[in-house]
Parts: structure tokens; C-alpha cells; sequence
């Protein structure tokens, strides 16, 4: 028992080291624990604990659908450890959003304050009740052997309402799971084209049926091998069956989306994303698929356990891709996870395994009963001759060895606890100087990698004076010197329809004047099947216009104003703002300039445009 | 050098601490817990807590010892001690560290009271250790940490004093600040493992005899095993 004593010395160190960082972090808050900014809000944490857990956690209901659904028998040995093992990966996700969450106080409001369009809703409710089916899944393993009457009762209720719980979990695992990948279709913008996709929710759901079978082979076998005892070979081979058929499937939907959307040249881009996508796709699916095909791996305990490892290391890469590192080329940012994230994360992982680690120690887990404490060699009173401590009872022997490691591990983060884990993060007082070139400043403000002139002096006549200064110049969010021009001019950042299709349906009439754009009436009434903008505003962007895009017109959203003013406007509205009679603020106002009528449009001359 | 200084100063400094405050928690923890174990396994649950109160309060006076038959040892042990703890808390340079660091403060000792604990702490530290090399009975009964630690913080009590005092320093300052950083923070790290720890068990010491040595079933079996003498005669 040398492996588990050492495994559990080693789950304690982590989360004694957890423990001091869970305090600092709710007592200094995310800034002194995280490298998280309002730019990267999500990292870490939410990859891994959340949406990695969420994923890890899928055996259960994969397993317990498969014995109790589909009635496959011989997968019942492993019933009872891929619930504890789901029951305690919801738990670690619950605990580690706490930590992730700004105001993990108010996780409450989710119940109160409903908000049904948002996938989050659905994500939070389907775990929260998920959790509470899993509880009362795993609940008879723990009332079996109850002497207490009622506690019999509840044992009797519960097993008698095994399958209507099952399908319950089934139902809400696939709304979550799938869910969570929901979750990132606001990100279009965000998320880099190799992960983005319409179909992301279904992803998801498969990688997670995938992860479950791959997860449950892992546990299986690890804890077989830490306690010594024969591992469920044949029941695991047979999850690796069904694992390969899922993760060819995985693969193929995965592949097929990706050159479907025109996004097969990115994969071998030799950029950092498609280096991203090459490892985390080899690991999750191509090399586990075959490795499985291979009747010598599916034979051997080793071989199966590497696969399993690494489907399951791919497919959580793809959660922590999805959560952040595939966001990191659109945003450019440079987030990378502070030692006190990881070791954190890790610790609500350690917490898990010691928390299976004692059910398992003491109840029906496994098919032979619970593992025998007294059999450990490690259960021996002790009195230490060094410091003439008894630790008297037998039990608490062992636990002596594994506290002293939780104590090493507290320590050690103790001593590297960065100063502002104990102070707060402060202020650092600076220089007021001047801007370094004038009044005009060129400035990044958004930090976009695009500089335009900024006015300085004006802004700060504009703001109040220089008891103004704080408006712009502050350090209330982690590492941000400045607000971005975003914050205050928001309306200039919207991005808005180029296009107001209900005009022209009724311009051109509603029924017949279909044609006049969907030209061929079996095809898709969709942009590709569409006469283009040009086709009927032929002088739209006449030769002499004084704006010049950068881009010829296309159908779409239209480009943020602000994009459209450092794109093309910013020329003229200099020349404008030269006019001392002008109202510079209101240039922003499209009637600012354009004072003439807006004439009818007339389908017959559809080149005829407006004047300034 | 000052790059090692501010290591022992900042980060090994916390660790050692830490190591030393929650070790010793661990233990009194431990012991408690086991106490409370064997108790409610073993037959006879009979226990009087005021007893142990007054044999721990009789046991932690050293006075009544220094009439006995080792008087002089009790003496310069009594002695040991009081600089021992007084010091490394109530020294100003120590208490400005504490302040800096974590803005926390209490009042201080003055310099020369300081200063002559200081002094008698090493000369106890160094009889202590001729006293244990001088009897045999005490130098056969030895361990190897009896013979290191007295002399590592009568150490740690000489360099401390030179720092206070620049100007009776012969040595290089620095090396003695590293010295001194070094061995104090080697001292803490030790607490949890060694007899030292006995700072945070004495009140104990009385309770585990009272409660922890209660027989349960199959004691008898478990303190053959342990002694390795299975299958023997006792």
C-alpha cells in the first residue's frame, strides 16, 4: 500500500496548500490570487474546475444510462464509482466556482432572479439539480448498511426510484453539457474559428459521452492498481469499445465542421492556434481512436490507462482552449495562469480524490466491499522519541502522516505567497506628468493595436479640470493604467445592421417583390443566394465621395462607428471640426452632417443617392 | 549575499513559521483527537480532569525542583528558558520586523534587560551542554539533537547580540546578519520534529498520561507488534 500512501501524502500536501490559498482568496480577493483582468475574466478556473469538471464528471450518467437504460449488465460493477465519481466532480465545480465568482455570495440569485435567456441560467440550474440527483443516486451506498430505521426507509425509497433518477440525470446532463458549449456562441468574435462554431453545444455533448467512458476507465483502473486489487479489465475493454466508436465520432464532426466552414487551411496555418488545435485534437481523439483499435492496448491495464489519461488530458485541453486559450490571439492578451490558480485548481481536484478515497475506504464501493483500513501497515500507534509526542490511537496514525504533509504544503504556499496576498492590492503612488508629445497624444486606448490622436487638453476641460484626472488615469482593475476609449464612448463600439430588410419588403412590396432580390425562388433565401447591395446601388460609393472605406461595401454588419470613423470619416470630420461654429460632439450624429432629405427610394433608379 | 539575507528574511522565514505554528498545531491537535479515541474505546472511561489541571500547573513550576537532586541543572535550565522565550518576542529589532512586515507591534523589552538575557542565555546554553558531557548517566541517555540544539541557539543568541551591537562585532556584518537569519529560521523548521516541540505539548503532557495509556481491546497484541517481538515470550 506504499503507492496509495504515497498518492494520499502527496493529495494532502496540494490541499493543504488550497486551504491557505481559499483563505487569502476570499480574504484578499481574485486581484491578489489571480492574473485575471477585466480584458481575460475567465481563465483557469473556469476551464478547468468548471467546464473541464462539468466534462470529467459526464461517466455517470454515461454509465448509469448504459446499466439502467440499455440494460447492459456487466457494466454494473462500475456503477457505484462513476456516480461517487461524478457526485464529487460536481461538487469539485460547485466549489470551484465559488472561488471564480466576484460575489460568490450572491450564486444564490440564479434561484431568485431568473433570467431564462441566458444558457448560464440553464448551466446553473441543470448542475445545481444534477447535483442533487447524483446525491440521491449515490445516497443508498451510504444508508445500506444504516441500523437506523429511517435511514432503512430512505435506503428502500431511493433504490426503488434508482431508474427514475437515472433518466433525470441523463436529461439533465444533456441539457447542460451541451449547454455549456452554448455558453461560448456569444463569442464569435472571441473565440478563434478553429474552436467557434454554430454547432459548439453538440461538440460539447459528444466530447463529454467520449470524456465519461474515457474518464470512467481511468478510475476504474488507478484505483485498482492504489489498492491492489484485481482492475475490471473486461468491463473496461468494453468502455474502450464504445469510447473508440464516440471518439471517431467526435473526430469526424469535428473535422467535417471545420471544412464546412472554410477553416481547413487555419489547422495548418503554423500559427500558435492551429499548434493549439493540432495537440489538443491528437490528444482527444486521433491517437486514443487508435490506440483503441489496436487489440494488443485494449488487452493491457497499462495501455489502456495511457489512452484513457490521454483522451481525458485532450478533451479537458479542449475546455480550457474553449474557456481561454483560444481567445488569446483575438483579445491580445497574454494570460497565463499565476502559480496560485493552478495549485488551487489542483486542490479542489486532491479534495475530490481524498473524499473518494474515504468512501471507498468504508463503504460498498467496490464489488469486494470497502477496503480494510486495518489491513494498512501504516495503522500502528505511534510515539515519536524526537519530540516525546504520543499520537496514541491507531487510526489517527495514519492521518498523522498526511496532516504533517498538508502542514509541509500550507507552509510552502505560505512562503511564496506574494506580499500583496498579505497586504491587499495597493496603489502605487506615480509621477503626474504631462502627456510626453503636446496635446496630441497618439494612443492605443483600447489596446487594440490600432493608435489614433487623442486630445488630451480637451478632454480635460471637457472632464472638469484636473480634479478629473482619476475619470481616466486609475488603478481600480488589476494591471489597467488607463480606461480605454471604449468605456466612456460606448455607443461608438455597437455594431449595428448595415442592412433593414423590413424597408425594403415594403419599398418593393411585400410577395412579389421577393424576386426582385431572391432571384432564384427554389434556392435558400439566404446572403449566398441573394443579389448583392451593389447589384441595385450601383453609385453607392460614387468616385467622388468624400468618404473612402477601406473595404469595398459587403452585406453583414455594418463596422462599429468607431471603426468607421478611424477607418474612413476621421478626414473629414478633421476638415469639420476646423469650423469654430461646429459642435464637435455632435459629430457623432449622422444629421450633423447629413442635412439634406433622405429621398425615397425609388426601384427604378436605384442608383440615386443623396447628397451632403 | 543580501539576495540570500532577504530569502531567509522573507519567503523561508514565512515557510519556516508557518512550519513551526502549524506543526505544533498538528500535533496538539493529533494528540487531542487520539486522546478522545482511545477514550471512547476503552472500558474504564473514568477521568478527572482537575487532578491533570493541578499535576500540569505542579509540573510546569520549576522551582520545586531546584532543591532536588539536580538542582543546579534545574537552575540553569529555569534560566535557559526565560531568555529563551522572553527574548526572540520582546527584543525591539524583532518587534520592528514584526511591524514592517505584517504592521503589527507590542512593547519591548528594554536594551538592557534584553541585552543580559541575551548573555545569560548563551552561557546557560553552553553549561547546559558541559553539564550533559560531564554525567554520564546524562551523556549515555543523549540523543543527537540534545548535543545540537543548545549550542545552535546559544548560536543564535551570540550572533543576535553582535548584530545589536555593531560595534563589539569583529566579523564581517553581513555573514553574521545571514548567520543569524539562517539558524533562526533552521530553529523553526526543526520545532515541529525535534524536543522543541515540547513548547506547545507540556500542558498535554499530563492528560496523555492520564488518558491516552488506557488499555483497549487487543492492546496487548498491538504493543508486541510494535515492539517487533511477535511469537515471543513477555
Amino acid at each position: 500500500m506504499r503507492r496509495l500512501l504515497a498518492t494520499k501524502a502527496l493529495l494532502w500536501f496540494i490541499a493543504g496548500g488550497a486551504l491557505i490559498l481559499a483563505i487569502v482568496r476570499f480574504a484578499r480577493g481574485m486581484g491578489a490570487t489571480t492574473a485575471l483582468t477585466d480584458l481575460t475574466p475567465w481563465g483557469f478556473w473556469i476551464g478547468f474546475d468548471v467546464m473541464g469538471g462539468v466534462a470529467l464528471a459526464a461517466g455517470g450518467f454515461v454509465v448509469a444510462g448504459t446499466v439502467y437504460v440499455f440494460r447492459l449488465e456487466r457494466y454494473h460493477a462500475i456503477v457505484r464509482p462513476a456516480v461517487l465519481t461524478a457526485f464529487l466532480g460536481y461538487l469539485a465545480v460547485v466549489g470551484g466556482l465559488l472561488f471564480d465568482l466576484g460575489l460568490p455570495w450572491n450564486i444564490w440569485h440564479m434561484v431568485i432572479y431568473w433570467n431564462p435567456h441566458s444558457p448560464l441560467f440553464e448551466v446553473g440550474w441543470c448542475v445545481m439539480l444534477y447535483l442533487t440527483v447524483l446525491a440521491l443516486e449515490f445516497a443508498p451506498v451510504l444508508f445500506e448498511a444504516a441500523r437506523h430505521p429511517l435511514l432503512a426507509k430512505a435506503y428502500k425509497f431511493l433504490k426503488s426510484a434508482t431508474v427514475p433518477l437515472v433518466f433525470l440525470g441523463i436529461m439533465l446532463s444533456t441539457l447542460h453539457q451541451s449547454s455549456l458549449g452554448s455558453l461560448n456562441l456569444i463569442l464569435p468574435h472571441r473565440l478563434h474559428p478553429l474552436w467557434y462554431t454554430p454547432i459548439l453545444p453538440i461538440m460539447f455533448f459528444v466530447s463529454a459521452i467520449g470524456l465519461g467512458l474515457m474518464m470512467v476507465s481511468c478510475e476504474s483502473l488507478v484505483s485498482a492498481w492504489l489498492y491492489e486489487r484485481e482492475p475490471e479489465l473486461e468491463v473496461v475493454q468494453g468502455l474502450g469499445k464504445a469510447a473508440r466508436w464516440v471518439l471517431s465520432g467526435y473526430a469526424v464532426l469535428r473535422l467535417g465542421d471545420i471544412f464546412v466552414r472554410g477553416q481547413g487551411p487555419a489547422i495548418f496555418a503554423g500559427t500558435y492556434e492551429s499548434w493549439l488545435f493540432i495537440t489538443e485534437f491528437l490528444l482527444s481523439a486521433i491517437v486514443p481512436v487508435v490506440l483503441l483499435s489496436l487489440p494488443a492496448i485494449r488487452r493491457s491495464a497499462g495501455g489502456l490507462t495511457v489512452t484513457a489519461l490521454m483522451a481525458v488530458t485532450g478533451i479537458v485541453m479542449n475546455r480550457i482552449d474553449v474557456g481561454g486559450l483560444a481567445q488569446v490571439g483575438t483579445t491580445g492578451t497574454h494570460y497565463v495562469p499565476s502559480w496560485m490558480e493552478v495549485w488551487m485548481s489542483l486542490g479542489v481536484v486532491a479534495a475530490a480524490a481524498l473524499a473518494y478515497f474515504f468512501v471507498a475506504e468504508r463503504f460498498n464501493l467496490f464489488h469486494a466491499g470497502p477496503v480494510k483500513r486495518e489491513q494498512f501497515r501504516y495503522n500502528l500507534p505511534t510515539f515519536d522519541p524526537g519530540t516525546l509526542v504520543a499520537h496514541p490511537d491507531p487510526y489517527t496514525a495514519g492521518l498523522g502522516r498526511y496532516t504533517l504533509a498538508g502542514v509541509f504544503g500550507a507552509a510552502v504556499v505560505l512562503g511564496l505567497l506574494p506580499h500583496s496576498a498579505f497586504a491587499g492590492l495597493s496603489l502605487k503612488s506615480q509621477r503626474v506628468t504631462p502627456p510626453g508629445f503636446g496635446d496630441r497624444v497618439l494612443i492605443d486606448g483600447n489596446r487594440t493595436r490600432e493608435a489614433v490622436l487623442f486630445e488630451h487638453k480637451k478632454h480635460v476641460e471637457r472632464e472638469g479640470g484636473e480634479a478629473s484626472c482619476v475619470r481616466c488615469h486609475h488603478l481600480n482593475n488589476p494591471a489597467e493604467r488607463t480606461t480605454g476609449c471604449a468605456r466612456c464612448h460606448r455607443d461608438m463600439y455597437q455594431t449595428t445592421s448595415i442592412f433593414d430588410h423590413s424597408l425594403h419588403a415594403a419599398r418593393l412590396g411585400t410577395g412579389k417583390g421577393c424576386a426582385s432580390c431572391h432571384v432564384d425562388n427554389a434556392a435558400l433565401k439566404d446572403v449566398a443566394h441573394t443579389k448583392a447591395c451593389l447589384d441595385c446601388h450601383t453609385r453607392m460609393l460614387p468616385a467622388t465621395a468624400a468618404v473612402k472605406p477601406r473595404q469595398p461595401p459587403r452585406l453583414g454588419p455594418a463596422p462599429s462607428y468607431v471603426d468607421a470613423l478611424h477607418g474612413m470619416c476621421i478626414q473629414c470630420h478633421e476638415e469639420r471640426a476646423k469650423d469654430p461654429r461646429v459642435n464637435k460632439p455632435a459629430l457623432a450624429q449622422c444629421a450633423t452632417c447629413h442635412t439634406g432629405k433622405v429621398p425615397s427610394f425609388d426601384p427604378a433608379k436605384p442608383d440615386a443617392r443623396q447628397t451632403l | 549575499m543580501d539576495t540570500l539575507i532577504e530569502l531567509g528574511r522573507g519567503p523561508l522565514f514565512r515557510f519556516a513559521v508557518a512550519l513551526a505554528v502549524l506543526g505544533l498545531l498538528r500535533h496538539a491537535v493529533l494528540s487531542l483527537w487520539g486522546m478522545r479515541q482511545v477514550l471512547r474505546r476503552a472500558g474504564d472511561k473514568r477521568f478527572a480532569l482537575g487532578p491533570v489541571i493541578q499535576r500540569t500547573l505542579v509540573h510546569l513550576n520549576p522551582v520545586r525542583y531546584f532543591t532536588g537532586n539536580r538542582g543546579v541543572y534545574s537552575i540553569l535550565s529555569t534560566l535557559f528558558h526565560v531568555g529563551l522565550i522572553l527574548v526572540p518576542i520582546l527584543f525591539a529589532g524583532h518587534i520592528r520586523l514584526w511591524q514592517r512586515g505584517l504592521g503589527i507591534g507590542w512593547p519591548a523589552l528594554p536594551m538592557s534587560v534584553a541585552d543580559a538575557l541575551t548573555i545569560l542565555t548563551v552561557v546557560t546554553g553552553v553549561l547546559l551542554v558541559v553539564g550533559r558531557a560531564w554525567f554520564v548517566a546524562s551523556r549515555e541517555m543523549s540523543r543527537p539533537q540534545d548535543w545540537l540544539l543548545p549550542p545552535l541557539i546559544a548560536f543564535e543568541f551570540l550572533s543576535g547580540y553582535l548584530l545589536a551591537h555593531p560595534g563589539s562585532n569583529p566579523f564581517d556584518l553581513q555573514l553574521v546578519t545571514l548567520l543569524h537569519v539562517g539558524v533562526g529560521d533552521l530553529l523553526l523548521l526543526v520545532t515541529p520534529f525535534t524536543k522543541i516541540a515540547h513548547c506547545a505539548m507540556l500542558p498535554f503532557s499530563q492528560l496523555v498520561s492520564e488518558m491516552a495509556w488506557k488499555f483497549v481491546p487487543g492492546a496487548g497484541h498491538d504493543v508486541v507488534k510494535t515492539l517487533g517481538k511477535e511469537g515471543q515470550p513477555i
